[in-house]
């Protein structure tokens, strides 16, 4: 039995209260609070201490999907890239580069924010980016 | 005294070798990681225990239960044991919640300084390994537990319902508690506990919860510690703990064989001269 | 938030307005619990007797939209009784003659006409603010998801600085932040007029620095929003990407937003869950959850904070940082990171206050920004001895009523928000059981009065309709809403209490007015 605890941040509230995730054989199976974290301080709320409960959940998305008509299809990542790709570089071609933007995510890491807006930016040269972040 | 290098050297090696004579599957305790930050660890190779650590306070037992629930056959656990991790890790095998045999108690003894934070009247387990048992301190001298406990009901009742509404309904109490094991849990919803407010109800949340574990609390703290609104969740349990010494010469988390009187000597015996404890007016000597 | 949440523990006085902390943000409330302790006086301002209220010394129950009033009535009677910190307005701020001005145009008497607060009790909750060693004000959505939500704010920086009541530990302004990441969406430039670290796209200098950094030309022109996008579907916005957001539930008039959806050309959505907005895309990317990827989030205190992986994403999806990558590749971008921690030294470069933010730096309790080097310690509370901008600057709040008040069709208010047990759009809290259990129906609190008189008893379905849509709720009876008034959660996907919510934005932030608008209540068909 391979058991951890892995230090980390709630992935809920903007408090950010540290927690540690328990890991037994490869899935998510606890939530505790972090008692050395500056943040917290060794408490978390309701949501925080479920914190693991939707990881492995049965709805999650597993693999990418197509539209097809109503319903959605299975393909697979270099189709999928290639497809987005090509999709959003058409449509920049067609009306112009400012007809593409994104919304980035309030629930993501700084990284993958700064490579969103970066992406938007830099490869469709307009600044339609931003975020639901007014809730 | 010890020094603590000297303790952890001593821990050190001792779970070394457990490990290496196949007494322990693996052995948990905390580890100091990166950044110097100390978290609970499985150490399950000798070397590991390098980055065994015996600071600060972490309650371990809820966790230690947690891993053996959920271990194979045959797998054995060495815990690093506070006092009160033993006693809860005790009162856990009394209720057939751990299996003795799948668990390795190594007894470490707390600070005084940590005895008076905890306000831990016995800072040491019962089989001391590593360390020198600290004179523990009576609960009932802190001015905190005496202010709670103390004046009229009415009074008294006053400053709990102050403190008790800002209950903001984490189940952070229930959850670190090493001995809250029911399930399902009455605080989780009807009849007793409505679901989807706050504060919770005081009567029925909080005082479910305080009795239920009245007789098998081991006075460890980790759920006023988890509670974020700072309630002092302990004290409510210290009255029941002194009232079960006084009125039935019972502790619980000593004796692996001693049966709680709440459970038996109530049913079993109603003993001619035992009164029901007046949980509530125990300061009043 | 200017300071940190633990200095909270500290203030002598806390006035909280527009925050049910105690639900939306409970350990941030512990740190409140810790003042009120230690002798320090909270005051909270809610149209609903909300938990933090029902804790607090004083609780203001002000009429919906009316935060400049009272605040300007606060003011007002500083200014009369020459409370205000003349030595701290001379030495750090700017525009007070103008301000000045400003509020003598009120008097205590009028914001109380409109606030519906005694001028007795304005008088002596502005005694307490103003005559406080150290008060902090704390604020959350009640105040800024309003028309006039950037000038309730701008209101609340003119009382703490008319009162000298910011730069100091325990002093500030704490705006809490709803999610997790929202400062480092913020931060990172995931807004359409800036880059990383705020700096204007419209700068020539800055757009340079980008432009050399990222090898490719870049627009000058500020984007649109995410409420313009939406709008914009099918016409000026033809191919959109959304990464782990829920439009088709967060945002007003939800009903129209879902229409818009369906009109994009071509629509890529990446989740971890099949959400409402996902249905509407034509691409739909498996994305990974926070235990599934290395990384940073920034705390509400601006602290930086690691994200561990602790597994791998279920069946092929990817972690979001790899799949952006891919993307970025395939537009010929040269995404060619090796870790989140790579682009973590790009962003040191590029945004001079996170230049010292390093991941080593981050493993034992992450770093508050601005940390321009390595050696620099992180910065625990803003505005010591100066402000940003150097000097502070008065500016004069504008009033404007609710865009849609109460009237003959539509008599009651509705106002919106969070309650404890859920999440946002509860795409990740209703997966989870302990948190379903607490709450597993949409849900509309109304006062018992209210109640009688439609004939509805605890769970009765309750029927709520707005100009722009209805739903069916179960009726939750408490006396925490005044009559006429109700309260729904937004976590609901079956019962979306954004289909109600007026649109209607505030001109500078481009907040929408999630917390006022007119409804008709009536018992429901069950
Ligand atoms: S545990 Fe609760 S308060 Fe802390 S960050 Fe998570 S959601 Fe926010
Ligand atoms: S409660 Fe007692 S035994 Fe437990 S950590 Fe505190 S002092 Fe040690
Ligand atoms: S002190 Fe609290 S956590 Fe510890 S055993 Fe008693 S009730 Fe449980
Ligand atoms: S830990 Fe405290 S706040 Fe949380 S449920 Fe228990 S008493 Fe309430």
């Amino acid at each position: 039995m391979d058991c951890r605890f892995v230090r980390t941040t709630c992935p809920f509230c903007g408090t950010g209260c540290g927690m540690l995730l328990k890991v037994v054989d490869g899935r998510v199976v606890d939530t505790l609070p972090d008692r050395e974290s500056v943040v917290g301080r060794g408490h978390l709320c309701i949501k925080g201490w479920s914190a693991h409960e939707f990881v492995h959940h049965p709805d999650r998305l597993t693999h990418p999907l197509v539209k097809k008509g109503d319903s959605f299809e299975r393909i697979s990542w270099e189709e999928a890239i290639s497809l987005a790709a090509e999709k959003f570089r058409g449509i920049a071609e067609q009306y112009g580069n400012d007809a593409i933007g994104g919304f980035s995510s309030a629930k993501c890491t700084n990284e993958e924010n700064y490579l969103f807006q970066k992406l938007i930016r830099a490869g469709f040269q307009n600044n339609n980016v931003d975020h639901c972040a007014r809730l | 005294m010890k020094t603590q290098q000297a303790m952890i050297d001593q821990a050190k090696s001792l779970l070394k070798k457990l490990l290496e004579d196949g007494e322990a599957t693996a052995v948990f305790g905390l580890a100091r990681g990166m950044g110097g930050v100390t978290a609970p660890r499985i150490f399950t190779m000798p070397d590991e225990l390098d980055s065994l650590v015996l600071e600060p306070k972490w309650p371990l037992a809820k966790p230690a239960m947690e891993i053996l629930r959920t271990a194979p056959g045959g797998y054995r656990l060495a815990v690093v044991c506070r006092g009160c991790d033993e006693r809860a890790l005790v009162e856990l095998i009394k209720r057939n919640q751990v299996d003795a045999d799948a668990l390795v108690m190594v007894g470490v003894a707390c600070s005084g300084e940590q005895a008076s934070i905890c306000l831990c009247d016995r800072p040491y387990p019962s089989k001391l390994d590593i360390g020198e048992a600290a004179h523990g301190v009576d609960p009932f001298d802190d001015p905190g537990v005496k202010y709670l406990l103390e004046g009229d009901t009415h009074t008294r009742m006053g400053r709990w319902e102050r403190v008790l509404k800002r209950c903001v309904k984490c189940y952070g109490c229930r959850n670190s508690c090493p001995i809250c094991v029911c399930d399902p849990c009455k605080l989780e919803g009807e009849p007793w506990v409505r679901r989807g407010i706050i504060p919770t109800e005081i009567l029925s949340f909080h005082l479910i919860r305080a009795f239920h574990l009245a007789d098998t609390c081991v006075a460890c703290g980790a759920c006023q510690e988890a509670c974020p609104a700072g309630i002092p969740l302990v004290t409510l349990q210290h009255a029941m703990r002194r009232a079960l010494r006084e009125g039935f010469e019972y502790e619980a988390g000593l004796d692996v064989n001693e049966k709680t009187p709440v459970l038996f000597d109530f049913i079993q015996a109603p003993e001619k001269d035992r009164p029901i404890p007046d949980w509530i007016n125990t300061l009043r000597d | 938030m200017t300071n940190s949440i633990t200095d909270l523990a500290g203030s002598k006085c806390i006035f909280i307005i527009g925050s049910n902390a105690a639900e939306s943000h409970p350990i941030i409330m512990g740190e409140i619990y810790k003042a009120m302790d230690a002798g320090g006086v909270v005051i909270v301002v809610d149209p609903r007797r909300t938990a933090v209220a029902e804790n607090a010394h004083i609780h203001l129950a002000i009429e919906p939209g009316t935060d400049i009033p009272l605040l300007a009535g606060m003011m007002r009677h500083i200014m009369d009784e020459g409370l205000y910190n003349a030595e701290f307005i001379e030495e750090r701020v700017e525009g007070f003659e103008e301000f000045r001005k400003f509020v003598e145009g009120w008097t205590v008497e009028e914001a109380s006409r409109q606030c519906g607060i005694e001028p007795s009790m304005i008088r002596r909750v502005a005694e307490i603010y103003a005559k406080a060693d150290e008060s902090a004000v704390v604020y959350c959505m009640g105040i800024t998801q309003h028309v006039c939500g950037s000038d309730n704010v701008i209101a609340l920086c003119d009382l703490t600085m008319l009162c000298g009541h910011v730069g100091t530990e325990h002093s500030g302004l704490y705006p809490l932040r709803g999610q997790n990441n929202v400062q480092g969406a913020c931060d990172m430039g995931a807004l359409p007029n800036v880059y990383p670290a705020y700096q204007p796209v419209a700068d020539p200098d800055i757009r340079a620095k980008f432009e050399e950094a990222w090898g490719r030309p870049l627009s000058d022109k500020p984007g649109l929003t995410v409420v313009e996008m939406v709008r914009s579907a099918g016409s000026k916005i033809r191919g959109l990407f959304i990464m782990a957001e829920n439009p088709a539930l967060s945002e007003p008039d939800v009903n129209h937003v879902v229409e818009s959806l369906r009109k994009f050309d071509f629509l890529v959505v990446q989740d971890i869950f099949m959400s409402e907005t996902a249905r509407f895309a034509d691409l739909v990317l498996p994305g990974s959850s926070f235990a599934e990827k290395d990384g940073t989030f920034t705390n509400t205190e601006r602290r930086f904070q690691l994200v561990r992986k602790a597994v791998d994403p279920p069946g092929s999806a990817k972690d979001d940082f790899s799949i952006l990558c891919l993307l970025g590749n395939a537009l010929g971008l040269n995404f060619n990171y090796e870790s989140p921690a790579d682009v973590m030294s790009e962003i040191n470069r590029l945004a001079p206050p996170y230049g010292g933010i390093t991941y080593d730096r981050l493993e034992r309790q992450g770093l508050q920004w601005p940390c321009p080097n390595e050696e620099h310690p992180g910065t625990r509370f803003l505005h010591q001895g100066r402000f940003t901008r150097g000097k502070g600057l008065f500016v004069v709040p504008n009033h404007v009523a609710p865009k849609e008040l109460p009237d003959e069709d539509y008599p009651w208010y509705l106002s919106t928000g969070r309650m404890f047990a859920h999440y946002h759009t509860g795409t990740l809290t209703r997966r989870a059981k302990q948190l379903d259990r607490e709450v597993s129906r949409p849900y509309g609190e109304i006062n018992s009065e209210d109640a009688a008189k439609l004939g509805v008893g605890e769970g009765g379905a309750i029927r709520v309709t707005s100009r722009r849509g209805s739903i069916v709720v179960d009726a939750k009876i408490t006396d925490r809403v005044r009559k006429g008034s109700i309260f729904i959660p937004f976590h609901f996907a079956e019962a979306r209490a954004n289909i109600l919510t007026n649109p209607a934005l505030d001109p500078r932030s481009k907040t929408p007015e999630y917390k006022v608008c007119a409804v008709r209540v009536e018992k429901g068909e069950s």
